[in-house]
């Protein structure tokens, strides 16, 4: 009986490895010559922003998309987005913000929807990706830590501004989150 | 991965865009309270900006300020801010979450004092708070508070916040050896109607406070002291008092650099024979402070007063010429016995770094007449750490006194 229970515990774990790396997958598809994403198990509403959120604060969120090719080892595109979300409080609905010209939101969306609607505005164009080569894709979301000097908000950084970012050490637990895909295929690509 | 962000930023400062308005920026705010009421009081001031808040549109931003500026006045390290639903449509509600935590909790105090003519004084004191139980317990060799040097250890139990925040209850206890200089053992060899030295002195104070109004309390208790004398034969003597302290402390802040405090109180120590002590005097101490910060200036004028009827044990005694009286001037020059009549006052100016102070005062027996002397210091230093160099202001050569303090 206790055997047959290991064996359980040990095929449970197994099951578990596949859907623990699916969680943080990215999916990609081809829109015209764009690229597309998706990472419906990526849930960055959650932890320290959403109880800022909750208690009726705008938290800023900047998700930034990478695409290597040839095994890694080129970044051939770079794409760079801030979303501003809020919760309001007395509908209990999400709103978002893109701070984009020309500016776009969005309300009363779910917290998934509210995420889904930030990815959609990202993309990476997918015209010089030749046929039959190995692409991937990485998604970072980071949530602006509130102590954080508002430079990013509209101002335009000088050199001083642009070293300290660069100096600026991660604070221990700030809010990341991250989805990859790859390797991937254009030809392969859902359209 | 820094360079990523960077590029990040980039692309958001090609679009120069203002920042998209909160969603919760349509609302009211209906209150802005801080959590409990009781517990927690904030200045006219603070109160006052709270209030302006109530009945404008919500913003995050300006909240946050004031919860900064309340952790900042409360001296919490953790002030958490809340927003609800109102009670009216399309208002909100914002509570402030003062907490304890990390406040004072497990500290260790250290306490330093070097006098030129009075040699060191130090120790150090550890408390720790939770939830209204404050511990505390410390060791110490002070040479300047009284006559005597008392060296030992000292605990003690506080239980802040009963009866709706108006009750707190204490226990300290004491435990001292005594040293005597030598000037004081000459002093007392012409003055026999003084009590007598002693080796060591335990003490236990049982003691309640009643806030009546805020800001005046009352505290009322009892001080039982037992001290085994030298001479003329060694024996064990009690001391014991019920005292009474009537405290009123006030602050005020017309605006956010200008800060008013006002610290005043009388205490009355009594022991008598029902009371099973050696000694029967009655004791009576009053004491005031002014304080005035500015931006960049403080403003200390204190001033204290105190009479001593019956036949009162040494540390009773009035003590001026130490690291906080008649600073120019040396305790055992003055009156190596203390006196039992005594007054002073002091004005003490701070601008950043830079300090002065100026003293007067005199300690006196019954029937004598009073002697003022003054004196006048300068040097460096703010709350917690201080340098001074202090001249008695006499004719004649004048000695200077050098003085350095560490959270004394």
């Amino acid at each position: 009986m206790t055997r047959n229970r290991t064996w359980w515990l040990v095929a449970a774990a197994a099951a578990a490895i596949p859907a623990a790396l699916w969680a943080d997958a990215l999916r990609v598809r081809l829109d015209a010559d764009q690229l597309r994403f998706a990472a419906p198990s990526l849930n960055f509403l959650t932890g320290r922003p959403l109880e800022r959120l909750k208690n009726g604060a705008g938290v800023h969120f900047d998700l930034h998309l990478t695409l290597w090719a040839d095994s890694r080892s080129t970044v051939r595109h770079r794409a760079a987005e801030r979303f501003t979300l809020s919760y309001d409080l007395w509908e209990e609905k999400f709103s978002v913000a893109h701070w984009r010209n020309p500016r776009s939101s969005a309300s009363h969306l779910t917290p998934a929807a509210a995420q889904s609607w930030c990815l959609d505005r990202l993309s990476l164009p997918a015209s010089d990706l030749p046929p039959g080569r190995n692409f991937w894709v990485r998604l970072e979301v980071r949530a602006a830590d509130p102590a954080e000097p508002p430079m990013l908000e509209g101002s335009i950084l000088n050199l001083t501004q642009l070293i300290e970012l660069l100096s600026r050490p991660g604070r221990a637990g700030q809010n990341r989150w991250s989805a990859e895909a790859g390797p991937l295929r254009i030809e392969d690509l859902k359209r | 991965m820094k360079a990523l962000w960077l590029l990040c930023a980039a692309a958001l400062v090609a679009g120069n865009q203002e920042p998209a308005a909160n969603v919760n920026s349509r609302y009211t705010v209906e209150s802005v309270e801080i959590r409990p009421p009781d517990k927690f009081k904030v200045s006219d001031t603070l109160a006052g900006e709270m209030r302006k808040l109530i009945g404008v549109k919500f913003d995050h931003e300006v909240l946050e300020r004031l919860g900064r500026r309340i952790r900042r006045e409360l001296k919490m390290r953790v002030v958490s801010m809340k927003v609800t639903k109102g009670t009216q449509p399309d208002h909100v509600k914002v509570f402030y979450e003062p907490s304890e935590r990390g406040q004072n909790t497990d500290v260790v105090q250290p306490r330093f004092i070097y006098h030129a003519k009075q040699n060191f004084t130090f120790g150090a004191d550890a408390t720790w708070r939770h939830s209204g139980h404050n511990f505390s317990g410390g060791i110490l060799t002070d040479n300047d508070e009284l006559i005597e040097r008392y060296s030992g250890v000292r605990g003690g139990y506080e239980r802040s916040g009963l009866a709706a925040n108006h009750l707190a209850i204490k226990f300290d206890l004491e435990t001292w050896r005594a040293q005597w200089s030598g000037a004081t053992r000459a002093a007392l060899d012409t003055s026999p109607e003084v009590p007598g030295i002693y080796r060591t002195r335990f003490h236990f104070r049982p003691a309640a406070t009643v806030t009546i109004v805020k800001p005046l309390t009352v505290t009322a208790g009892i001080s039982f002291q037992s001290f085994e004398t030298q001479f003329p034969a060694a024996r064990t003597e009690n001391s014991t008092a019920a005292f009474g302290t009537l405290r009123f402390r006030g602050e005020w802040e017309p605006s956010p650099v200008h800060h008013h405090k006002l610290d005043a109180g009388y205490n009355l120590r009594a022991a008598t024979r029902t009371l099973d002590s050696d000694f029967v005097y009655t004791r009576h101490f009053w004491d005031i402070q002014y304080t005035y910060k500015g931006a960049h200036d403080t403003l200390i004028a204190a001033g204290m007063a105190g009479s001593i009827y019956g036949r009162a044990p040494l540390f009773e005694r009035f003590v001026l010429g130490n690291s906080r009286t008649l600073r120019g001037w040396n305790k055992y020059d003055l009156d190596p016995l203390g006196g039992d009549r005594m007054g002073h006052g002091s004005l003490d100016y701070r601008y950043r770094w830079f300090r002065a102070v100026y003293d007067v005062g005199s300690t006196w027996r019954r029937g004598q007449q009073a002697q003022v002397r003054q004196s006048i210091a300068a040097g460096l230093g703010e709350d917690s750490f201080w340098a001074l160099v202090a001249f008695p202001i006499r004719e004649g050569r004048a000695d200077p006194i050098f003085m350095i303090g560490l959270n004394f």
